[in-house]
């Protein structure tokens, strides 16, 4: 579940930050562009350890039967509508931002609601089940690659700020 | 055995002997000044407000009344009446101020970019922290900050930006100092300044939501007083009062001679007043209507009117805050000793469809900005017609501290303290080319010459409109209506000529 979301987490930084390395290039040398992406895939690391814990946490306290007894489906599941909605956030971020806290109250019920209903639907579906694990096998491989580039960033970012850029 | 223990006693002695001969030998390699010691010698202090345009003063003619105080602190000082900054936004206009070279030569040609590596440590509080004196420097604006850390070594007292906030939700300056720019860009993605997504997917969102929760005290507290909300800007939110009385306390205890270079954020946008400005030019007043350009927005004449409308009553607000320093400089007696320049590093548009700064043209208003230098001991009123440069600040500064000015220098020293007027017929220049690139050859670019009351604007590599030239005269049209190029021929041809000439010059510096 862990690479399942650090895979989600990190197409969504990787497509944005690609997205600005051109205008970088106009005006930082290699190095320094390397840095300038290599923060970004640090936030990313620490946000898909930050959603591991949360749901891990939560998957702790609720009753065993409601997450726990299949913990990999419902989990990724919770995830990645949780991450459907926030991508509706960000193309919104406008709207977003001028809604008051009592303005975005009742989204934030339909988004508790909609994900009751993804947990229920994963529970009454052993088919939807098997497909989420499916998915989250096939996406072992590359999430462990981008922790893996991770690591590196990490490496670039303690390099730059202890003296050695 | 170590080192010294090598050394006999007369190796020590002929090295003791020959250390005045190594310093006075790195001193004309390096163009440097020996330190001061006279303790007569001038104190600087550059004053920047942001984003202020010359076109909104009423010391340039404009007819709203948006900074008294400055035009009575013009009535004792010298007034430069066509004094364009070399750069259209930030970056290349601060630069130019500081290091006396056009953007072409420093190449701090983007939004939060640096200079080149060469240039890195040719700034004017190198020069003058060499000649002895404390240099300063604050900035509200992030933009400037990369310049300003780029040139820390010189600067014995940098404060943070946080230094005078009321909330500061940037975290590249407090985390990661020593890498402030690069971290800066990747927290431009991640805080999603610009209109693309931030780069994190879940984070952002509950980020956004503490800051809502974390600002929510100050915006109530100060929600009577400003009603527009809080003065700021880069989520970063400060009170210019709380500014103005922070740079008091520092000149009041800090060491002489110092060079003490301030740069606030307002009257840069969003244009949130204190409540006894706002309406304060709701008046009958309606700027001259200009054609659409073809580079331009396109934002309708009444949204632009309004937002000028705002930015005025913006401008009124930073005179009072002003007025404050000024009196403050009189009464402490720091007007006797200190040269103290008011500037700006850029305008402000709000015609043919533009609004802001961040533009491929280079109209007046977004080029021409305010001057004016409280010289100690004058008390008549200077007036500079001739057009002087952003770049012309470093060698003015260097030769009132007694300083060499260095080679590196493009600007010329202005006439402040009984010097004479520089020559009429010079050439001055203003550009952009934020979208080229910062090692190569610029592309695309924008370009403006102005000599005598001419200027001749170059635009390249833009899309639907290369190679295009303007030229406006600003005698007869000082608000650039007519444009010239194709109607005076003997003029178009002779300018054309001059910017082709000095873009020859800079292709070959590139080349090198």
């Amino acid at each position: 579940m862990f690479l399942a979301g650090v895979f989600l987490i990190h197409v969504w930084a990787i497509v944005v930050v690609l997205n600005e390395v051109p205008a970088w290039w106009l005006q930082l040398d290699t190095w320094d562009v390397i840095g300038a992406v290599s923060y970004p895939l640090v936030v990313a690391l620490i946000e898909s350890i930050v959603v591991f814990g949360v749901v891990t946490g939560l998957a702790a306290a609720v009753p065993h039967s409601w997450l726990r007894s299949k913990f990999v489906a419902t989990t990724t599941g919770i995830v990645y509508l949780a991450a459907a909605w926030a991508a509706v956030g960000h193309f919104n971020d406008q709207l977003v931002q001028a809604m008051s806290i009592r303005q975005l109250a009742p989204w934030a019920g339909v988004f508790v609601v909609s994900q009751v209903a993804v947990v229920w639907a994963i529970h009454r579906s052993r088919r939807l089940e098997s497909v989420i694990e499916g998915v989250v096998y096939r996406l072992a491989v590359p999430a462990t690659l981008y922790v893996a580039v991770d690591i590196a960033a990490l490496a670039v970012v303690i390099a730059r700020n202890v003296g050695m850029s | 055995m170590t080192m010294m223990a090598r050394l006999s006693r007369r190796s020590v002695l002929k090295l003791l002997l020959s250390l005045p001969f190594i310093d006075a030998a790195l001193v004309a390699a390096n163009q440097i000044d020996k330190p001061i010691s006279d303790p007569r010698v001038p104190n600087f202090l550059i004053i920047v407000f942001d984003a202020l345009s010359a076109a909104h003063l009423p010391l340039h003619g404009y007819p709203r009344s948006t900074m008294p105080h400055l035009s009575a602190f013009a009535d004792q000082a010298t007034v430069f009446h066509a004094h364009r900054s070399a750069g259209s936004f930030t970056t290349p206009g601060t630069a130019s101020m500081l290091t006396g070279a056009y953007p072409w030569s420093h190449r701090a040609l983007h939004i939060q970019g640096t200079v080149s590596q060469g240039f890195a440590d040719r700034s004017l509080f190198r020069l003058l922290q060499l000649r002895g004196y404390h240099t300063m420097a604050y900035t509200h604006n992030l933009v400037t900050s990369s310049l300003l850390y780029q040139f820390a070594d010189a600067i014995e007292q940098l404060s943070p930006i946080r230094e005078v906030a009321l909330a500061d939700l940037n975290l590249a300056e407090h985390v990661v100092p020593r890498d402030l720019t690069v971290a800066a860009h990747s927290e431009g993605v991640l805080t999603r300044r610009g209109d693309a997504p931030s780069s994190s997917l879940f984070l952002y969102h509950l980020t956004e939501l503490w800051n809502r929760f974390a600002l929510q005290e100050p915006h109530q507290r100060y929600t009577d007083d400003y009603p527009r909300g809080l003065p700021g800007g880069h989520n970063l939110f400060f009170l210019l009062e709380t500014a103005i009385d922070w740079t008091m306390q520092q000149l009041t205890s800090m060491p002489e001679p110092f060079a003490a270079y301030l740069h606030y954020l307002p009257p840069h946008d969003p244009y949130n007043p204190r409540r006894e400005f706002v309406g304060l030019f709701d008046d009958d007043w309606h700027p001259p209507r200009k054609p659409l350009h073809p580079l331009g927005d396109a934002h309708p004449r009444e949204f632009l009117d309004g937002l000028r409308r705002q930015y005025d009553e913006h401008i009124a607000y930073v005179d009072s805050e002003f007025g404050r320093l000024a009196e403050f400089l009189r009464s402490s007696g720091l007007s006797d000793t200190t040269y103290v320049f008011v500037t700006s590093d850029h305008g402000e548009l709000f015609e043919r469809g533009i609004w802001q700064h961040i533009t491929p043209v280079l109209y007046e208003p977004v080029i021409k900005v305010p001057l004016v230098v409280g010289v100690p001991g004058q008390r008549e009123r200077v007036d500079i017609r001739v057009p002087t440069s952003g770049v012309d600040l470093m060698p003015t500064i260097l030769q009132l501290a007694g300083a060499t000015q260095p080679a590196w220098c493009e600007g010329q020293v202005l006439p402040v303290s009984g010097n004479l007027e520089p020559p009429a017929d010079r050439d001055i220049f203003s550009m952009d080319a934020k979208s080229s690139s910062k090692d190569g050859p610029l592309h695309r670019r924008t370009v403006a010459l102005i000599k005598d009351n001419h200027k001749l604007v170059h635009f390249a590599g833009y899309d639907g409109y290369d190679d295009v030239y303007e030229m406006y005269d600003l005698e007869h049209d000082p608000e650039e209506m007519n444009d010239i190029y194709s109607s005076r021929v003997e003029t178009a041809s002779e300018l054309t000529g001059i910017l082709r000439a000095k873009w020859a010059e800079v292709a070959a510096q590139e080349a090198q």
